[in-house]
């Protein structure tokens, strides 16, 4: 997950206001001691919680219900995963939450982008009226859309499909898209669009060879943002989805719920685990290519 | 970046537009209903009757579709034949909304679960006329015997119709651990006095008397609703309803204070007010909590080994002990049908009665054997090897003579809220038995 | 010149997917839930017209009001405590760990990705009584503290939840600050070294002004989603004990999908809409004046 760093160079290794290297190594220990402490209560607070996960997704229900909240799991076998895996059906669930997220992220950032560049870095009448319409979009409760818009696809015949899922997430991720990116194209100097197009590039030509390039980081900070709400979503697909085989994986965690709201934990935790885990690994295998591709990108142009 | 691709991109640009503008295109032209709706619309025919026998349950209760899906490979696989059964699911949160949504379409299912107060006499649901009348049609079809008469009348005692089949029946009372009673010389108690007096020995031994969950504000409010029952009639709610009778009524009132006094002594343990169901049977199938109220469906943690540490023998069921001096009976017991399952009326035809009929007379027996689990259908065929503690709870249900409606019940949903979200409170003294009872009578009062 | 920037087809190829959507799938059935402010039913008895009736029961009704107050202290004390926690983090990243603090920044994100259901179980469990008392109570314990039910009350729900949403937010605010302080030029925080600004001084009188902008939209970034807050609390609380914690969402959801009673969820929904919006322009206003000022200044 290093692409969330909008890694920008700080002053060099070199740089003046770095501490210099004093003989006295202990003394230097003790001054570093309370950023030290800091870091690791930090740490501590944020990884406790993936390994209690991790134990979790290994007890039976009674060691989780009763047991000691760290208590390590009597055994470590993996039938709380087979159960996850075959209960849940995760592999479709996994496949129908890619065929959800992958073409709604896409499309979500291109016509946000375009819209933002559209609205800030364009001149024209009405813009800011435009734009203020995106922005109190924001601050609309989405629970308000679902009743209507179930109705809507359902008369388009559209329900046991994947498409009401797709529709909805971009139409609900514009509004802070747009807003955000109308802010990023904001901080770029205007200089840099007017010489293009004395250049006598379009504006949809230079959009797409200055816009695009220059907030590259801030889409791909957009897109995390988006991908994580998008793939994470239960309210939207709690709603759009009757089908068994359509469901996503945040929908099908709720199999290990019982009718008289009893809790199947273990094989819950494991699916989360399997999710979560899983998201990461994918997350940081893309986010080499990705950023490989922008540092190439950048040296080039 | 280099210039190849820059121009490459640059190109993309109005194909990228074009595609959306089709996107939008397929939306816009994507047919109006019909099939492609698939299951959900019931595949109605030309004549206004189902070519599927489609079926919307929850996704929390596996029990009725496994058995379905069952049923439809063996001794109905003829009917499954003339009219395949298609299962979709929903999670439990959103039956009312999906369900009326559907319903206001007209594209309800052949059968499916509807939400419990729209489908009473007189709810939304109800008076729309969707549901099937069952008793007059399973008559019709010869097979209104299979249906035990304890049911039918639990599901007409709430709904005031027969809107639901009744794939599920339970009653509700104490479960007990009798290792527990034997080691400190405790009766099984049949009067509420014997059961506050086995409470606070229990709790002097140092046991934990009783559990129930806050989340689960049912397993809190049905002491209410059932010491009612015993001290006021079966009819105690029914008194509320056409205002004969409130909640704050000092005879009312005092099913709340009695549950108070249960929660001050401290009877129920810490942090009731977030604890889970989960923690709930684990306290009990574990053996740190004596009794807990819950319903005929725990069977199936009796006797699944891995839950239950203290052993199938050493649990035992009571009724909801008598109040001395009180209008009702011990043989009355909470009871209910589970999920309304109801029936379509307009897509109803003589491939639905097929199935209609084989379920009624197969269920029963195919529940029992394959599932551990009781239905409001007749057992036809002889089950062999049934466990003791199941034969016991049959027999009860058998012999149940009125049935006690839950406190939620006959109100909406508003009451529900005001009754289930404070309960824990209730019993942990973070609001007091009068208001609990002014904030529920209010609920009653706002419906009318 | 002007007449590139202005270039219509550009425009309208640039903006009419975005537009379309939000439109479509938005606005229309935003504007849809909104007319239904005027009526009583939901979609299965039908709808019959009330005139302003729902906008009398709202301004009357006593949930409505504990929801608002519920819902700004929320958004107000989780917002401050959101973008602090961000912030201090941004400066530990920029400052103190430099470089290294790549791999910080990453376990800091890290909560944003798990799923509501396991925030949830694990803020239940942390802050358990019983059966086993949770790691909180035990450390209580270990002082000589009494356990303590966390949900029994309101104020003490509140301070979980509190805690649980600067958890698993503060790292996606810090990335977001991170990217504001990275900004700020070398040379302007160099020379006011050499003026003798250090430690808290430096940051008060010169990180602070500079990074003013990306503040304030963070600011109304969190300011949106606390006081939309909704399944986090569904999943910890579920609004309890009784009502006392139930967000303005919360009690619009139950009213439109278990009340059926879609005309005054609507309203509801009005309502906090109106709420977002006025809190968005207070904000909105101070920072587009600041955000100018500091313009100006450079």
């Amino acid at each position: 997950m290093t692409t969330l760093t909008q890694a920008r160079p700080m002053a060099g290794p070199a740089g003046p206001s770095r501490p210099r290297r004093r003989p006295g190594g202990a003394r230097r220990f003790f001054a570093r001691l309370p950023v030290r402490l800091l870091v690791i209560v930090i740490v501590a607070v944020e990884i406790l919680p993936m390994i209690w996960m991790l134990l979790s997704s290994f007890k039976t229900q009674n060691e989780f219900v009763t047991g000691s909240v760290w208590a390590l799991p009597a055994t470590w076998d993996f039938g709380n995963y087979i159960e996850a895996w075959v209960t849940g059906d995760f592999a479709s669930n996994v496949r129908n939450s890619i065929l959800a997220t992958v073409p709604a992220l896409f499309f979500l950032l291109l016509f946000g982008v375009a819209a933002g560049f559209a609205l800030e870095v364009m001149v024209w009448k009405g813009r800011s009226t435009i734009l203020l319409m995106f922005v109190a979009g924001i601050m609309i409760p989405g629970q308000m859309l679902l009743v209507p818009l179930f109705i809507t696809y359902f008369n388009l015949g559209l329900t046991q499909t994947i498409w009401p899922l797709i529709l909805t997430y971009i139409a609900m991720g514009l509004p802070l898209t747009v807003f955000m990116m109308a802010a990023y194209f904001r901080a770029i100097p205007r200089e840099v669009f007017e010489a293009a197009t004395i250049d006598g590039a379009g504006m949809i030509r230079s959009f797409w060879m200055i816009g695009l390039p220059m907030i590259s980081n801030a889409i791909l900070t957009i897109g995390l943002v988006q991908f994580f709400s998008i793939w994470n979503d239960l309210l939207v697909a709690l709603t759009f989805v009757t089908n068994r085989d359509l469901a996503t994986i945040q929908v099908g965690l709720l199999n290990f719920s019982g009718e008289y709201g009893a809790m199947q934990y273990g094989p819950l935790f494991a699916a989360i685990c399997l999710n979560v885990f899983g998201t990461l690994a994918v997350f940081l295998f893309l986010s080499k290519k990705i950023m490989a591709g922008m540092a190439s990108g950048a040296l080039k142009g | 970046m280099s210039a190849r691709i820059r121009s490459r991109r640059a190109r993309l640009v109005p194909s990228m537009a074009g595609l959306a503008a089709l996107s939008l295109l397929a939306v816009a032209c994507a047919p109006a209903g019909g099939d492609s709706g698939g299951g959900s619309d019931g595949g109605g025919d030309d004549q206004g009757g189902a070519t599927e026998f489609t079926f919307l349950t929850t996704v929390e209760n596996p029990q009725i579709r496994d058995e379905l899906t069952r049923l439809s490979e063996n001794q109905c696989a003829a009917e499954n034949e003339a009219l395949p059964l298609v299962v979709d699911t929903i999670p439990q949160a959103d039956v009312n909304q999906r369900v009326s949504v559907l319903a206001s379409q007209d594209a309800l299912p052949v059968m499916f679960v509807s939400p419990t107060s729209e489908s009473k006499v007189g709810g939304d649901m109800y008076e729309s006329g969707a549901l099937l009348e069952l008793e007059e049609t399973l008559t019709d079809l010869g097979v209104w015997e299979d249906v035990l008469p304890a049911a039918a009348s639990t599901v007409n005692a709430i709904y005031g119709d027969m809107v639901s089949l009744p794939f599920q029946y339970n009653i509700e009372g104490f479960w007990y651990n009798k290792q527990i009673f034997a080691d400190n010389g405790l009766e099984v108690p049949t009067t509420w006095a014997e059961f506050t007096e086995a409470a606070a020995a229990l709790d002097a031994a140092g046991v934990q008397p009783l559990t129930a969950s806050g989340a689960q504000g049912w397993t809190i409010t049905r002491y209410i609703s059932t010491y009612l029952a015993r001290a006021n009639g079966v009819d105690a709610l029914a008194q509320v309803t056409d205002g004969s009778a409130s909640f704050t009524d000092p005879d009312y009132l005092i099913a709340a204070q009695e549950l108070a006094t249960l929660g001050e002594a401290g009877y129920f343990g810490q942090g009731i007010v977030s604890r889970d169901m989960d923690t709930v049977t684990a306290e009990f199938f574990g053996g740190t909590a004596a009794m807990m109220y819950n319903g005929s469906w725990v069977l199936s943690n009796v006797y699944d080994e891995e839950q239950n540490t203290i052993g199938v023998d050493n649990i035992g069921f009571f009724p909801f002990p008598e109040v001395e001096g009180g209008a009702g009976s011990i043989d009355d017991y909470p009871a209910n049908t589970g999920t309304v399952t109801a029936v379509s009326a307009s897509l109803y035809n003589d491939k639905v009665g097929a199935w209609l009929a084989c379920i009624a007379e197969n269920y029963g027996s195919s529940l029992l054997e394959n599932q551990g689990a009781i239905s409001g259908f007749v057992q036809n065929t002889e089950v062999d090897g049934v466990e003791p503690l199941v034969a016991e709870i049959t027999e009860r249900m058998v012999d149940a003579q009125d049935a006690v409606i839950w406190l939620e019940g006959p109100f909406d949903q508003r009451f529900g809220d005001a009754a289930g979200l404070s309960a824990g409170s209730l019993v942990d003294g973070g609001i007091s038995p009068e208001d609990y009872m002014a904030q529920i009578q209010d609920a009653v009062d706002a419906a009318q | 010149m002007r007449d590139v920037l202005g270039d219509r087809k550009a425009i309208v190829i640039l903006l009419a997917p975005a537009l379309a959507f939000y439109t479509l799938i938005k606005l229309v059935p935003i504007l849809w839930s909104l007319g239904l402010t005027f009526f009583d039913g939901n979609v299965l008895r039908g709808y019959e017209p009330v005139g302003f009736d729902n906008f009398t029961r709202l301004v009357n009704d006593s949930v409505f009001w504990e929801a608002t107050a519920f819902t700004l202290k929320y958004a107000l004390v989780a917002t401050v405590l959101q973008v602090a926690a961000g912030y201090l983090l941004a400066i530990l990243y920029v400052f103190v760990l430099r470089k290294g603090s790549a791999l910080l920044r990453t376990i800091v994100f890290f909560p944003v990705i798990l799923p509501t259901v396991a925030v949830g179980v694990l803020f239940k469990r942390l802050f358990g009584i019983h059966p086993t008392p949770g790691p909180v109570n035990s450390i209580i314990e270990a002082f000589g503290g009494q356990s303590l039910d966390w949900f029994a009350s309101g104020d003490t729900s509140f301070l979980v939840l509190i805690l649980m949403d600067v958890w698993r937010s503060m790292g996606f605010f810090a990335v977001l600050l991170y990217a504001g302080l990275v900004d700020i030029p070398e040379e302007v925080i160099e020379s006011a070294r050499m003026d003798g600004a250090k430690g808290a001084r430096l940051i008060r009188h010169i990180v602070l002004p500079l990074s003013l902008p990306v503040l304030l939209s963070a600011v109304v970034f969190a300011v949106n989603s606390t006081l939309k807050v909704f399944d986090s609390i569904l999943a910890i609380t579920n609004g309890g004990p009784g009502t006392e914690t139930q967000p303005l969402t919360l009690y619009m959801y139950r009213t439109v999908f278990t009340y059926n009673e879609y005309g005054y969820g609507s309203t509801l929904a009005l309502a906090l809409t109106v709420i977002a919006f006025l809190v968005t322009i207070v904000i909105f206003r101070s920072a587009r004046k600041d955000i100018t000022a500091d313009k100006a200044a450079r």
